[in-house]
């Protein structure tokens, strides 16, 4: 029973997993609502009852979460933030709103800017080995001569995301969409894209040897820039 | 059921005051918050964890209790919650409040 009510408290945090605040939260209701329930079951309940008395009395999640929205705005507080020239080594970005951010000439290797917001922000010259972006907001986004080998892209948005002489060889790009994102003088060799969706993507003076776009969708302006490219667009569906 | 619904609106509104009270007789953690909100009520008003944690981000948001973990006991960690002098004057701006607001009640109802 005390699995089963781990269980549940975590389904409900789970969606907010990346906040800190979020965290503390689910340790802080979990140790509550376990105390709870060995006194219910101290006072005579069974185990069914115990477990139902205790998860009923969490009351609406909608109200818990909403509690959580208030930090989330000390958060946000964090733009405009230059941390160029500085060594960031396994850093925690997730859930940061870092809106202009600049991230130049720095290591950031390791890094993980998961839920992150990082419109309009630049990212030149750094070592981003090994980063993690999962479900970042990357809008306007630049990478300038950025080291991104080995770095995890995930359900991240790519509007008008700009990598400019980035080594993205190998990258797994697979069901993302981009839309008008630029990759200009960059290698993408090896990069898969399989169900990718692509709409007014630019690839300028790439490397695009044996790049993977299987089962991919995309318009005609990016259709025609990698037809110029000698890519295989055999299985790609046009949109 | 209904009853019991409409009293705990009501009550909902005063959690803020109710915890600033308790937590003036020395730091407690969530659990034990509950526990005597559900006994000083005399059993009749019992809680959710959810009114408590919107009502205690909010008190630590506006800067009139403070937080901190405590040691590790029965295999988890308990958060203690401190009272500021801020929320002394909280407390007592509110129980005045609420003295002035029963006054007019009782008159019109």
């Amino acid at each position: 029973m005390i699995e089963k009510l781990n269980a549940h408290v975590h389904s409900i945090f789970a969606p907010y997993e990346s906040a800190k605040t979020a965290k503390e939260l689910e340790e802080e209701l979990l140790q509550n609502l376990l105390e709870k329930y060995n006194d219910h079951k101290r006072n005579g309940a069974s185990e069914q009852e115990a477990y139902k008395l205790t998860v009923d009395s969490i009351g609406e999640v909608s109200e818990l979460m909403e509690s959580l929205n208030l930090q989330y705005n000390v958060l946000e507080q964090a733009i405009n933030m230059d941390y160029s020239r500085q060594r960031l080594v396994d850093s925690d970005f997730r859930s940061v709103s870092v809106h202009d951010g600049k991230f130049n000439s720095c290591d950031l290797s390791g890094s993980d800017f998961s839920h992150s917001d990082l419109t309009n922000s630049t990212f030149k010259s750094s070592n981003l080995n090994n980063c993690i972006f999962e479900n970042a907001n990357l809008t306007s986004t630049l990478f300038k001569s950025a080291n991104l080998k080995g770095v995890t892209f995930k359900n991240s948005i790519y509007n008008k995301t700009h990598f400019k002489g980035c080594n993205l060889s190998g990258l797994i790009f697979d069901g993302e969409t981009f839309n008008q994102t630029i990759f200009e003088g960059s290698s993408l060799k090896m990069a898969s894209f399989r169900d990718a969706t692509l709409i007014n993507v630019q690839f300028r003076i790439s490397d695009l040897k044996k790049i993977d776009f299987t089962g991919a969708s995309m318009n005609k302006l990016t259709y025609n820039f990698l037809y110029g490219a000698k890519v295989d667009l055999s299985s790609v569906t046009i949109i | 059921m209904v009853q019991r619904q409409l009293s705990s609106d009501l009550l909902r509104g005063h959690v803020d005051t109710m915890i600033l009270k308790l937590l003036q007789s020395g730091d407690k953690y969530g659990y034990e918050i509950s526990k005597l909100i559900y006994m000083s009520s005399n059993e009749q008003y019992e809680i959710k964890e959810a009114t408590m944690y919107s009502s205690l981000k909010r008190l630590e948001k506006d800067g009139c209790i403070l937080s901190y973990w405590g040691d590790a006991t029965q295999g988890g960690r308990r958060k203690y919650y401190k009272i500021t002098s801020i929320g002394e004057d909280t407390y007592t701006q509110n129980k005045n409040d609420w003295e002035q607001a029963k006054r007019i009640l009782e008159r019109l109802l």
